[in-house]
């Protein structure tokens, strides 16, 4: 059996030469793409999530790490079909209304994105009403929510008001973060989920999911 | 190793003007009054050479064509050396820093309690300094209460030489102390030849401001400099006890007296390789207490760093160490602002940076070691400066990020950010929550954890059995 420990390895020491190449070489010996995805790269995804909780990886390796997962996902997805992006779920994500702030947030969507979660990314300063309105066309399993100031953090309680007035607020578990949002306030705002960093946001994610 | 502070652009304190009067009062102050020096032969030596000796009195009158005779034949470099080659550094190469001196009690860190220091916990000190990165050179940090005072020098030197493969200050106070001490440093080296060549220790001395030679001292100081071994001369006059309140007095007085202890080292044996040491303070005027960690104390630290580097001699100066009497906030100020301060000057080596000795250095608490050796590397950082080139200009970065975008998946970044941030090692950098969750510890909490991982953990390497034995018969008969 092919190693799929080293694929991890080599995510994880963000080497995308070496990561497509052992790819590569085990689609060569007809491992299956879903244990390369599996085993391979998303494992090492969440030893990268871990890492950058205890501070042991930085946010530029991080993103790095991401990257090469993207890459590898993209010579994967051909060979995967429904298999590969099903099970894995999805999230609609943006900043509040009144926050323009996206680095972090992007961040959180990279990090969903490789760890094969199917990501609809709304951008900033989203309204409500849109969060809404993105939840009805895109159905996704997870509303993710950000805001980085201390002024906007109201706003997450007003989005989340108006998914349970809209009658969704069933069928879409939500999850927020922001350098100011507190597991306390997010306990308060009846949120499913709080993550205080990128690697802790695709561990709570794939438990809400 | 070191670091040249901010590529060469040190922190002056003084003026050229300044300098030139401080300079000219310490050649005035060494011709009159001179120096009391208690020991005949040394009398004599001052007075083959020229100086005016007055044999009753005991008292020696240094004229300036001695001094410059003196910074002329004293080696204007010097490679301090470690039982490993690995730890040798340059005296011309940078900043480098060392733990602190003379701690009588200690705080067990198991207890909590305050209790006379034991040989043991000298040993431990030596082990912890081995272990950390910023200490390059390691002092008698602690005087053990548990051996023979007749013989508390070879206690020491014996703990310090077997502990470490970095360069130490051992400890001799008097000529068979010296003897004792290059016994051993032949029995680990080796052989005589092997010892001159890389001499594993430095031997220290002080002078009692203002301007007196012990006489045991000196003995000490002749058996070194004949042999070879780099010799330190320090003295700790008190602005306002042992020298003049105003700092421009204490400071010609502190130069006078460490040029005094140059001539005498080089008179002895010419080209004996020096280091003289500045370590000047204020006193406190209402306990009459020298002063470790003050800003006047700190002002004469970057302004003696300034006189020696113009004399061209292998020098070292005071950062802190603080009187507060609990391991608390102000210990963490008085050692971030001081040690930044001498480190700033450009000295070549920073005495008591990494210091675990508070109490006005009369306890060591083993946690400090470990923050000073944090305040260290933080202030490496500083000293390594904002590097200007093309690179790090980043134009084409700022150019393709664009109004609106972010830099964090830029490439430039991730190849850039670890050599341009310093990262905190103890400090603490958590949000709230993953703090609480790691148990809410403070910093005296990890400084002690991590003092318990070095010692359950660092073992430097032992000397050879024979050569163990070789260094406790000494002690034994010393003891004896």
């Amino acid at each position: 059996m092919f190693d799929y420990q080293e694929i991890g390895n080599a995510l994880i020491a963000c080497d995308q030469i070496r990561v497509l190449e052992l790819v590569e070489a085990a689609l060569k010996e007809e491992s299956p793409a879903i244990d390369i995805l599996n085993k391979g790269l998303i494992a090492g995804m969440d030893v990268v999530g871990e890492k950058m909780q205890s501070g042991e990886m930085f946010i530029p390796e991080v993103l790095m790490a991401a990257k090469v997962m993207t890459a590898a996902l993209d010579v994967l997805k051909p060979l995967l079909g429904d298999e590969g992006t099903a099970g894995q779920g999805s999230v609609v994500i943006g900043t509040v209304k009144g926050d323009l702030h996206d680095i972090g947030k992007n961040l959180v969507a990279m990090m969903f994105k490789s760890s094969g979660i199917q990501v609809f990314d709304e951008g900033v300063d989203v309204s409500p009403e849109k969060f809404v309105e993105k939840i009805k066309e895109h159905k996704p399993d997870l509303l993710c929510l950000s805001a980085l100031l201390t002024t906007t953090m109201p706003m997450l309680k007003a989005t989340i008001d108006a998914v349970v007035e809209s009658g969704l607020r069933d069928e879409v578990k939500v999850m927020i973060g922001g350098a100011p949002v507190t597991l306390d306030f997010a306990n308060t705002l009846g949120a499913d989920g709080y993550a205080a960093d990128a690697g802790s946001a695709v561990k709570m994610a794939k438990s809400l999911i | 190793m070191g670091i040249n502070p901010l590529g060469g652009r040190t922190l002056k304190v003084l003026s050229k003007m300044d300098i030139q009067m401080v300079h000219e009062t310490a050649m005035a102050i060494l011709k009159d009054p001179g120096l009391k020096i208690q020991h005949e032969e040394a009398l004599n030596i001052f007075k083959q050479a020229g100086a005016d000796v007055d044999f009753k009195k005991q008292m020696v009158h240094i004229p300036q064509f001695l001094v410059e005779k003196a910074l002329n034949s004293a080696p204007k470099f010097i490679t301090v050396c470690g039982r490993e080659p690995e730890y040798d550094f340059k005296s011309y190469k940078g900043v480098h820093y060392s733990g602190g001196h003379g701690a009588t009690f200690i705080m067990d860190i198991e207890t909590g309690k305050r209790r006379p220091a034991a040989k043991k916990d000298l040993e431990n000190n030596v082990i912890i300094h081995d272990a950390l990165e910023n200490t390059h050179m390691i002092y008698p940090e602690i005087y053990p209460d548990d051996v023979p005072e007749k013989s508390l020098d070879r206690h020491i030197s014996q703990a310090l030489l077997s502990n470490t493969l970095k360069p130490v200050i051992a400890t001799a106070y008097d000529g068979a102390g010296a003897k004792d001490l290059i016994s051993m440093g032949i029995a680990i080296a080796g052989s005589k030849e092997a010892l001159k060549k890389r001499p594993m220790f430095t031997c220290s001395f002080g002078m009692i401001s203002p301007f007196v030679f012990e006489p045991a001292r000196i003995d000490a100081l002749m058996e070194m400099c004949r042999f070879g071994i780099p010799f330190q001369i320090y003295t700790i006059p008190g602005a306002g006890t042992s020298a003049p309140v105003t700092l421009a007095g204490a400071l010609a007085l502190s130069v006078a007296e460490l040029l005094s202890g140059l001539v005498l080292t080089q008179l002895v044996s010419p080209g004996a390789p020096v280091r003289l040491m500045g370590y000047a303070g204020s006193s406190d005027m209402r306990s009459g207490d020298f002063t470790f960690a003050s800003p006047e104390t700190t002002l004469m630290a970057g302004a003696l760093a300034q006189m020696l580097q113009l004399y061209g001699v292998p020098n070292a100066v005071h950062g802190a160490t603080s009187r507060s009497n609990a391991l608390d906030a102000q210990v963490g100020y008085e050692a971030g602002m001081f040690n930044l301060f001498a480190a700033l000057s450009g000295t070549d080596i920073v005495i008591e940076a990494t210091s675990s000795a508070l109490e006005n250095t009369e306890t060591s608490y083993p946690e400090q070691a470990v923050i000073g050796n944090e305040i260290c590397s933080c202030i490496n950082r500083i000293l390594r400066g904002i590097d200007v080139n093309e690179e790090t200009l980043a134009l084409d970065v700022i150019r393709q990020v664009g109004a609106g975008g972010e830099f964090l998946t830029h490439p430039h970044t991730m190849s850039n950010f670890k050599n341009e941030q310093w990262d905190a090692q103890l400090g603490d950098r958590l949000r709230r929550e993953p703090w609480e969750e790691a148990g809410s510890k403070d910093i005296q909490v990890r400084a002690k954890e991590r003092v318990k991982q070095i010692l359950a953990t660092h073992k430097p390497k032992p000397l050879k059995p024979d050569v163990q034995k070789k260094i406790q018969k000494i002690v034994d008969n010393a003891d004896a």
